[in-house]
Protein backbone atom coordinates (compact mmCIF):
# COMPACT_ATOMS: atom_id res chain seq x y z
CA UNK A 1 0.00 0.00 0.00
CA UNK A 2 1.08 3.38 -0.72
CA UNK A 3 1.94 5.81 1.99
CA UNK A 4 -1.03 8.09 0.62
CA UNK A 5 -3.11 5.39 0.79
CA UNK A 6 -2.47 2.92 4.40
CA UNK A 7 -4.25 0.27 5.16
CA UNK A 8 -6.73 0.00 8.03
CA UNK A 9 -7.35 -2.43 10.36
CA UNK A 10 -11.24 -3.00 11.39
CA UNK A 11 -12.66 -5.24 13.68
CA UNK A 12 -15.70 -7.07 13.16
CA UNK A 13 -18.20 -7.02 16.19
CA UNK A 14 -17.79 -10.87 15.89
CA UNK A 15 -14.27 -9.82 16.56
CA UNK A 16 -12.23 -10.75 13.51
CA UNK A 17 -9.87 -8.31 11.85
CA UNK A 18 -10.57 -6.61 8.43
CA UNK A 19 -7.47 -4.77 6.75
CA UNK A 20 -8.91 -2.64 3.66
CA UNK A 21 -7.18 0.53 2.39
CA UNK A 22 -8.18 3.99 3.64
CA UNK A 23 -9.53 5.19 0.72
CA UNK A 24 -12.27 2.54 0.93
CA UNK A 25 -13.03 2.70 4.82
CA UNK A 26 -13.83 5.94 4.65
CA UNK A 27 -16.48 5.57 1.96
CA UNK A 28 -18.10 4.77 5.27
CA UNK A 29 -18.93 8.11 6.98
CA UNK A 30 -18.79 6.76 10.59
CA UNK A 31 -15.33 5.01 9.81
CA UNK A 32 -14.18 7.82 8.35
CA UNK A 33 -15.23 10.09 11.32
CA UNK A 34 -13.17 7.56 13.86
CA UNK A 35 -9.89 7.35 11.84
CA UNK A 36 -10.35 11.26 12.17
CA UNK A 37 -10.63 11.11 16.07
CA UNK A 38 -7.61 8.70 17.06
CA UNK A 39 -5.42 10.57 14.18
CA UNK A 40 -3.74 7.08 13.79
CA UNK A 41 -3.82 4.92 11.00
CA UNK A 42 -2.64 2.41 13.10
CA UNK A 43 -5.21 2.08 15.30
CA UNK A 44 -7.64 -0.92 15.03
CA UNK A 45 -11.17 0.67 14.36
CA UNK A 46 -14.22 -1.59 16.11
CA UNK A 47 -17.26 -1.69 14.24
CA UNK A 48 -20.13 -1.81 17.46
CA UNK A 49 -23.40 -2.57 16.00
CA UNK A 50 -24.44 -6.16 16.14
CA UNK A 51 -24.76 -6.03 12.30
CA UNK A 52 -21.45 -5.82 11.38
CA UNK A 53 -20.34 -9.29 11.70
CA UNK A 54 -17.55 -10.41 9.37
CA UNK A 55 -20.09 -12.10 6.85
CA UNK A 56 -21.92 -8.55 6.84
CA UNK A 57 -18.76 -6.40 6.44
CA UNK A 58 -17.34 -8.78 3.49
CA UNK A 59 -20.35 -7.52 1.95
CA UNK A 60 -20.32 -3.92 2.71
CA UNK A 61 -16.14 -3.92 1.51
CA UNK A 62 -17.06 -5.77 -1.65
CA UNK A 63 -19.67 -3.01 -2.31
CA UNK A 64 -17.12 -0.06 -1.29
CA UNK A 65 -14.41 -1.49 -3.72
CA UNK A 66 -16.56 -1.96 -6.44
CA UNK A 67 -18.29 1.37 -6.35
CA UNK A 68 -14.65 3.06 -5.36
CA UNK A 69 -13.80 1.40 -8.78
CA UNK A 70 -16.36 2.53 -10.88
CA UNK A 71 -15.92 5.81 -9.73
CA UNK A 72 -12.20 5.84 -10.55
CA UNK A 73 -13.14 4.44 -14.36
CA UNK A 74 -16.18 6.39 -14.71
CA UNK A 75 -18.21 3.33 -15.42
CA UNK A 76 -21.12 3.36 -17.21
CA UNK A 77 -24.60 3.67 -15.31
CA UNK A 78 -25.61 0.43 -17.15
CA UNK A 79 -22.20 -1.12 -15.84
CA UNK A 80 -22.85 0.12 -12.15
CA UNK A 81 -27.20 -0.54 -12.31
CA UNK A 82 -25.79 -4.20 -12.92
CA UNK A 83 -23.32 -4.63 -10.15
CA UNK A 84 -25.99 -2.80 -7.99
CA UNK A 85 -29.13 -4.95 -8.98
CA UNK A 86 -27.08 -8.38 -8.59
CA UNK A 87 -25.84 -7.04 -5.40
CA UNK A 88 -29.31 -6.64 -3.97
CA UNK A 89 -30.04 -10.51 -4.45
CA UNK A 90 -29.77 -11.88 -1.23
CA UNK A 91 -31.30 -13.68 1.52
CA UNK A 92 -34.14 -11.82 3.81
CA UNK A 93 -31.77 -11.95 6.01
CA UNK A 94 -28.61 -10.32 4.88
CA UNK A 95 -30.87 -7.66 3.09
CA UNK A 96 -32.37 -6.86 6.89
CA UNK A 97 -28.12 -7.45 8.06
CA UNK A 98 -26.75 -4.72 5.20
CA UNK A 99 -29.77 -2.56 5.96
CA UNK A 100 -29.13 -2.30 9.78
CA UNK A 101 -24.75 -2.05 8.85
CA UNK A 102 -24.99 0.77 5.36
CA UNK A 103 -27.88 2.82 8.21
CA UNK A 104 -24.74 2.22 11.17
CA UNK A 105 -21.44 3.01 8.85
CA UNK A 106 -23.66 5.86 7.40
CA UNK A 107 -22.99 4.66 3.59
CA UNK A 108 -26.07 6.60 2.15
CA UNK A 109 -26.25 4.66 -1.42
CA UNK A 110 -25.90 1.14 0.27
CA UNK A 111 -28.47 1.90 2.25
CA UNK A 112 -31.05 3.27 -0.08
CA UNK A 113 -29.81 0.42 -2.71
CA UNK A 114 -31.03 -1.90 0.14
CA UNK A 115 -34.34 -0.30 1.29
CA UNK A 116 -35.26 0.33 -2.54
CA UNK A 117 -35.10 -3.54 -2.63
CA UNK A 118 -37.11 -4.66 0.18
CA UNK A 119 -39.64 -1.63 -1.90
CA UNK A 120 -39.43 -3.89 -4.44
CA UNK A 121 -40.54 -6.75 -3.03
CA UNK A 122 -43.57 -4.90 -1.50
CA UNK A 123 -44.07 -3.74 -4.53
CA UNK A 124 -44.35 -7.45 -6.33
CA UNK A 125 -47.32 -7.96 -3.74
CA UNK A 126 -50.91 -7.25 -4.29
CA UNK A 127 -52.92 -7.12 -1.07
CA UNK A 128 -51.58 -6.52 2.70
CA UNK A 129 -52.22 -10.41 2.76
CA UNK A 130 -49.78 -10.72 0.61
CA UNK A 131 -46.59 -8.50 2.17
CA UNK A 132 -47.78 -10.28 5.51
CA UNK A 133 -46.46 -13.83 3.96
CA UNK A 134 -43.70 -12.67 1.83
CA UNK A 135 -42.25 -10.54 5.31
CA UNK A 136 -44.18 -13.27 7.61
CA UNK A 137 -45.52 -10.95 9.55
CA UNK A 138 -47.99 -11.40 12.24
CA UNK A 139 -51.50 -9.97 11.88
CA UNK A 140 -52.21 -7.69 14.71
CA UNK A 141 -54.95 -6.06 14.38
CA UNK A 142 -57.74 -6.70 15.93
CA UNK A 143 -61.58 -7.18 13.15
CA UNK A 144 -62.53 -3.63 14.53
CA UNK A 145 -59.13 -1.96 13.64
CA UNK A 146 -59.33 -3.51 10.44
CA UNK A 147 -62.73 -1.65 9.84
CA UNK A 148 -61.29 1.07 11.05
CA UNK A 149 -58.63 1.81 8.45
CA UNK A 150 -61.23 0.62 5.90
CA UNK A 151 -63.50 3.43 6.74
CA UNK A 152 -60.64 5.80 7.01
CA UNK A 153 -58.95 4.63 4.06
CA UNK A 154 -61.57 3.24 1.44
CA UNK A 155 -59.11 3.18 -1.40
CA UNK A 156 -57.41 0.17 -0.57
CA UNK A 157 -60.08 -2.10 -0.40
CA UNK A 158 -62.14 -0.43 -3.22
CA UNK A 159 -58.93 -1.09 -5.70
CA UNK A 160 -58.69 -4.84 -4.75
CA UNK A 161 -62.06 -5.20 -5.45
CA UNK A 162 -62.01 -4.34 -8.61
CA UNK B 1 -38.58 -18.73 7.71
CA UNK B 2 -37.89 -16.10 10.19
CA UNK B 3 -39.40 -12.45 9.69
CA UNK B 4 -36.86 -10.01 9.79
CA UNK B 5 -38.05 -6.80 8.58
CA UNK B 6 -40.61 -6.77 11.33
CA UNK B 7 -37.44 -5.61 13.32
CA UNK B 8 -36.61 -3.19 11.06
CA UNK B 9 -36.41 0.13 13.05
CA UNK B 10 -39.40 2.68 12.06
CA UNK B 11 -36.85 5.03 10.40
CA UNK B 12 -35.08 2.93 8.16
CA UNK B 13 -38.54 1.32 7.46
CA UNK B 14 -39.52 4.62 6.34
CA UNK B 15 -37.14 4.81 4.17
CA UNK B 16 -38.35 1.57 2.62
CA UNK B 17 -41.82 3.07 2.54
CA UNK B 18 -40.44 6.26 0.57
CA UNK B 19 -39.81 4.08 -2.35
CA UNK B 20 -43.05 3.31 -2.65
CA UNK B 21 -46.34 4.38 -4.75
CA UNK B 22 -49.38 5.77 -2.85
CA UNK B 23 -51.65 2.03 -3.40
CA UNK B 24 -48.63 0.33 -2.25
CA UNK B 25 -48.24 2.42 0.86
CA UNK B 26 -51.84 2.14 1.52
CA UNK B 27 -51.16 -1.50 0.97
CA UNK B 28 -48.25 -1.47 3.70
CA UNK B 29 -50.74 0.38 6.00
CA UNK B 30 -53.21 -2.81 6.46
CA UNK B 31 -49.79 -5.14 7.53
CA UNK B 32 -49.51 -4.77 10.89
CA UNK B 33 -49.46 -2.01 13.38
CA UNK B 34 -45.76 -0.61 13.25
CA UNK B 35 -46.33 -0.74 9.42
CA UNK B 36 -49.36 1.58 9.40
CA UNK B 37 -47.41 4.23 11.17
CA UNK B 38 -44.66 4.30 8.82
CA UNK B 39 -47.12 4.12 6.20
CA UNK B 40 -49.26 6.98 7.03
CA UNK B 41 -46.67 9.19 7.71
CA UNK B 42 -47.48 12.61 7.18
CA UNK B 43 -44.01 13.40 5.55
CA UNK B 44 -44.03 10.60 3.29
CA UNK B 45 -47.53 11.40 2.20
CA UNK B 46 -46.70 14.75 1.45
CA UNK B 47 -43.82 14.09 -0.37
CA UNK B 48 -46.24 12.27 -3.10
CA UNK B 49 -48.26 15.01 -2.80
CA UNK B 50 -45.42 17.48 -3.94
CA UNK B 51 -44.24 14.87 -6.69
CA UNK B 52 -48.12 14.39 -8.05
CA UNK B 53 -48.34 18.45 -8.03
CA UNK B 54 -44.84 19.34 -9.18
CA UNK B 55 -45.15 21.26 -12.46
CA UNK B 56 -49.41 20.86 -12.57
CA UNK B 57 -50.80 24.01 -14.17
CA UNK B 58 -53.09 23.99 -11.71
CA UNK B 59 -54.15 22.27 -8.26
CA UNK B 60 -57.08 23.78 -6.61
CA UNK B 61 -55.34 25.43 -3.09
CA UNK B 62 -57.89 23.81 -0.62
CA UNK B 63 -56.06 20.70 -1.37
CA UNK B 64 -52.97 22.24 -0.61
CA UNK B 65 -54.51 23.37 2.49
CA UNK B 66 -55.71 19.65 2.85
CA UNK B 67 -52.41 18.21 2.61
CA UNK B 68 -50.67 20.48 5.62
CA UNK B 69 -52.70 17.90 8.13
CA UNK B 70 -51.83 14.55 9.17
CA UNK B 71 -55.70 13.45 8.65
CA UNK B 72 -55.69 15.29 5.58
CA UNK B 73 -53.11 14.65 3.48
CA UNK B 74 -54.33 11.54 1.98
CA UNK B 75 -57.42 12.33 1.41
CA UNK B 76 -56.02 15.64 -0.49
CA UNK B 77 -53.67 13.01 -2.87
CA UNK B 78 -56.53 11.23 -4.07
CA UNK B 79 -59.26 13.73 -4.34
CA UNK B 80 -56.64 15.99 -6.32
CA UNK B 81 -56.50 13.34 -8.61
CA UNK B 82 -60.11 12.84 -9.06
CA UNK B 83 -60.49 16.35 -9.08
CA UNK B 84 -58.44 16.76 -12.20
CA UNK B 85 -60.76 15.16 -13.90
CA UNK B 86 -63.87 17.32 -13.12
CA UNK B 87 -65.02 18.95 -16.53
CA UNK B 88 -66.73 21.99 -14.92
CA UNK B 89 -65.69 25.41 -13.94
CA UNK B 90 -66.32 27.66 -10.70
CA UNK B 91 -66.86 31.43 -11.11
CA UNK B 92 -64.24 31.63 -8.38
CA UNK B 93 -62.19 29.26 -10.97
CA UNK B 94 -62.72 30.66 -14.19
CA UNK B 95 -61.61 34.02 -13.18
CA UNK B 96 -58.73 33.30 -11.47
CA UNK B 97 -56.83 32.59 -14.56
CA UNK B 98 -55.22 34.38 -17.22
CA UNK B 99 -56.35 32.46 -20.41
CA UNK B 100 -54.30 32.17 -23.68
CA UNK B 101 -56.43 32.28 -26.12
CA UNK B 102 -55.92 30.86 -29.79
CA UNK B 103 -57.96 30.58 -33.25
CA UNK B 104 -57.87 26.99 -34.73
CA UNK B 105 -57.80 26.26 -38.06
CA UNK B 106 -61.10 25.54 -39.04
CA UNK B 107 -61.80 29.20 -38.19
CA UNK B 108 -60.46 30.18 -41.66
CA UNK B 109 -56.88 32.01 -43.30
CA UNK B 110 -58.32 35.63 -42.02
CA UNK B 111 -58.24 34.44 -38.41
CA UNK B 112 -55.26 32.67 -37.71
CA UNK B 113 -53.50 35.34 -40.21
CA UNK B 114 -53.47 37.67 -37.55
CA UNK B 115 -53.44 35.73 -34.48
CA UNK B 116 -50.09 35.85 -32.72
CA UNK B 117 -49.88 32.25 -31.46
CA UNK B 118 -49.87 31.16 -35.37
CA UNK B 119 -47.06 33.69 -35.97
CA UNK B 120 -44.96 31.63 -33.14
CA UNK B 121 -45.48 33.83 -30.16
CA UNK B 122 -46.91 33.22 -27.19
CA UNK B 123 -51.22 33.15 -27.59
CA UNK B 124 -53.43 36.24 -26.81
CA UNK B 125 -54.21 36.73 -23.40
CA UNK B 126 -57.71 37.07 -22.03
CA UNK B 127 -59.39 37.41 -18.06
CA UNK B 128 -62.73 36.84 -17.47
CA UNK B 129 -64.21 38.71 -15.02
CA UNK B 130 -67.30 37.85 -12.32
CA UNK B 131 -69.26 40.66 -13.87
CA UNK B 132 -69.90 38.90 -16.77
CA UNK B 133 -67.06 40.87 -18.72
CA UNK B 134 -64.14 39.42 -21.11
CA UNK B 135 -61.40 41.65 -20.48
CA UNK B 136 -59.05 41.59 -23.68
CA UNK B 137 -55.59 43.59 -23.60
CA UNK B 138 -57.09 46.02 -25.07
CA UNK B 139 -60.95 45.81 -25.44
CA UNK B 140 -63.06 44.99 -22.55
CA UNK B 141 -66.14 46.34 -23.07
CA UNK B 142 -67.56 44.45 -25.91
CA UNK B 143 -67.51 40.91 -25.12
CA UNK B 144 -69.38 39.02 -22.10
CA UNK B 145 -69.70 35.14 -20.66
CA UNK B 146 -72.64 33.14 -19.28
CA UNK B 147 -72.38 29.88 -18.12
CA UNK B 148 -75.23 27.55 -20.38
CA UNK B 149 -76.53 24.30 -20.28
CA UNK B 150 -75.25 21.62 -22.54
CA UNK B 151 -77.79 20.59 -24.77
CA UNK B 152 -77.06 16.71 -24.56
CA UNK B 153 -75.89 15.26 -20.75
CA UNK B 154 -74.18 12.41 -22.26
CA UNK B 155 -70.78 13.41 -20.71
CA UNK B 156 -68.15 11.01 -21.29
CA UNK B 157 -66.78 12.12 -18.07
CA UNK B 158 -70.54 12.01 -16.16
CA UNK B 159 -69.37 8.86 -13.83
CA UNK B 160 -66.24 10.50 -12.56
CA UNK B 161 -68.55 14.09 -12.42
CA UNK B 162 -71.84 13.09 -9.96
CA UNK B 163 -70.60 15.41 -7.34
CA UNK B 164 -69.73 17.73 -9.78
CA UNK B 165 -71.22 21.08 -10.74
CA UNK B 166 -74.20 20.72 -12.83
CA UNK B 167 -73.42 24.41 -14.13
CA UNK B 168 -69.79 25.67 -15.20
CA UNK B 169 -69.67 22.56 -17.86
CA UNK B 170 -70.41 25.37 -20.75
CA UNK B 171 -69.57 28.88 -21.58
CA UNK B 172 -70.95 31.04 -23.78
CA UNK B 173 -69.10 34.22 -24.99
CA UNK B 174 -70.63 37.10 -27.19
CA UNK B 175 -69.52 40.17 -29.02
CA UNK B 176 -72.19 43.16 -29.21
CA UNK B 177 -71.13 43.47 -32.48
CA UNK B 178 -70.12 40.03 -33.56
CA UNK B 179 -72.86 37.76 -32.03
CA UNK B 180 -73.24 35.01 -29.96
CA UNK B 181 -70.36 32.25 -30.35
CA UNK B 182 -70.66 28.80 -29.86
CA UNK B 183 -70.65 27.65 -26.73
CA UNK B 184 -67.21 26.68 -25.45
CA UNK B 185 -67.46 23.22 -23.51
CA UNK B 186 -65.23 22.91 -20.33
CA UNK B 187 -62.38 20.16 -20.69
CA UNK B 188 -59.49 19.28 -18.80
CA UNK B 189 -56.05 19.00 -19.89
CA UNK B 190 -53.14 16.54 -18.77
CA UNK B 191 -51.66 19.33 -16.65
CA UNK B 192 -54.69 19.78 -14.38
CA UNK B 193 -55.21 22.93 -16.57
CA UNK B 194 -58.45 23.58 -17.66
CA UNK B 195 -59.26 24.13 -21.48
CA UNK B 196 -62.86 25.89 -23.44
CA UNK B 197 -63.39 23.97 -26.63
CA UNK B 198 -65.31 25.01 -29.44
CA UNK B 199 -65.17 24.81 -33.25
CA UNK B 200 -63.32 27.50 -34.22
CA UNK B 201 -61.48 28.42 -31.02
CA UNK B 202 -59.98 27.60 -27.84
CA UNK B 203 -59.06 28.72 -24.43
CA UNK B 204 -56.59 27.60 -22.04
CA UNK B 205 -55.95 28.06 -18.06
CA UNK B 206 -52.27 28.49 -18.78
CA UNK B 207 -49.71 30.01 -21.32
CA UNK B 208 -50.18 28.01 -24.90
CA UNK B 209 -47.20 28.35 -27.46
CA UNK B 210 -47.36 26.73 -31.09
CA UNK B 211 -43.57 25.57 -30.47
CA UNK B 212 -44.32 23.49 -27.34
CA UNK B 213 -45.89 21.16 -29.64
CA UNK B 214 -48.57 19.93 -27.13
CA UNK B 215 -50.29 17.19 -28.55
CA UNK B 216 -53.66 17.47 -26.41
CA UNK B 217 -53.87 20.86 -27.65
CA UNK B 218 -53.84 20.12 -30.95
CA UNK B 219 -56.13 20.83 -33.39
CA UNK B 220 -56.58 17.46 -34.44
CA UNK B 221 -57.14 16.19 -31.17
CA UNK B 222 -59.38 19.25 -29.53
CA UNK B 223 -61.40 18.76 -32.69
CA UNK B 224 -62.47 15.32 -31.62
CA UNK B 225 -63.76 16.26 -28.57
CA UNK B 226 -66.12 19.02 -29.95
CA UNK B 227 -69.51 18.36 -30.02
CA UNK B 228 -71.87 17.73 -33.05
CA UNK B 229 -74.53 20.63 -31.24
CA UNK B 230 -71.59 22.65 -31.20
CA UNK B 231 -70.96 22.37 -34.92
CA UNK B 232 -74.80 23.63 -35.32
CA UNK B 233 -74.37 26.22 -33.10
CA UNK B 234 -71.24 27.30 -35.29
CA UNK B 235 -73.59 26.90 -38.35
CA UNK B 236 -76.28 29.14 -36.80
CA UNK B 237 -73.66 31.64 -36.10
CA UNK B 238 -72.52 31.59 -39.80
CA UNK B 239 -76.46 31.48 -40.84
CA UNK B 240 -76.85 34.87 -39.03
CA UNK B 241 -73.73 36.91 -39.92
CA UNK B 242 -74.96 36.20 -43.46
CA UNK B 243 -78.47 37.51 -42.55
CA UNK B 244 -77.55 40.32 -40.79
CA UNK B 245 -75.01 41.26 -43.50
CA UNK B 246 -77.33 41.21 -46.26
CA UNK B 247 -79.66 43.50 -44.05
CA UNK B 248 -77.05 46.39 -43.62
CA UNK B 249 -75.84 46.30 -47.32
Amino acid sequence: MSEADPEITLETYDKHQIKIPKSIATRSAIINMMIEDTGDVNEVVPLADKSCTLNIMNRVIEYLKKHAEFDNTGADDEVINEFDKEFQEQSDEIIFQTILAANFLDIKNLLELMCKKVADEIKKCKTPDDIRDRFNIRKDYTPEEVEEVKRAHPWIYDKNAK
Amino acid sequence: MHSFFVKLPVELLARVMNHLKAEELLACSCVCKVWKTSALDHGCWLNLCHKLWEGRSYVPSRFLEMAETHEGVIRAYFASIKDAKRCSITTEELCSFEWSFRFKRSAGRFWTRSDPYWNGSPARTVKFHPEGLVKWESDWTRMRWKFVEIPDQTDDNDEEDKIALTEGKAIRIEHLDMGRFPTELVQRHRSWGFILNSPWVVYASFPMVRSNRDRQLSDKVLEKRVRPWQWIEADEYNMLQIESGSDSD
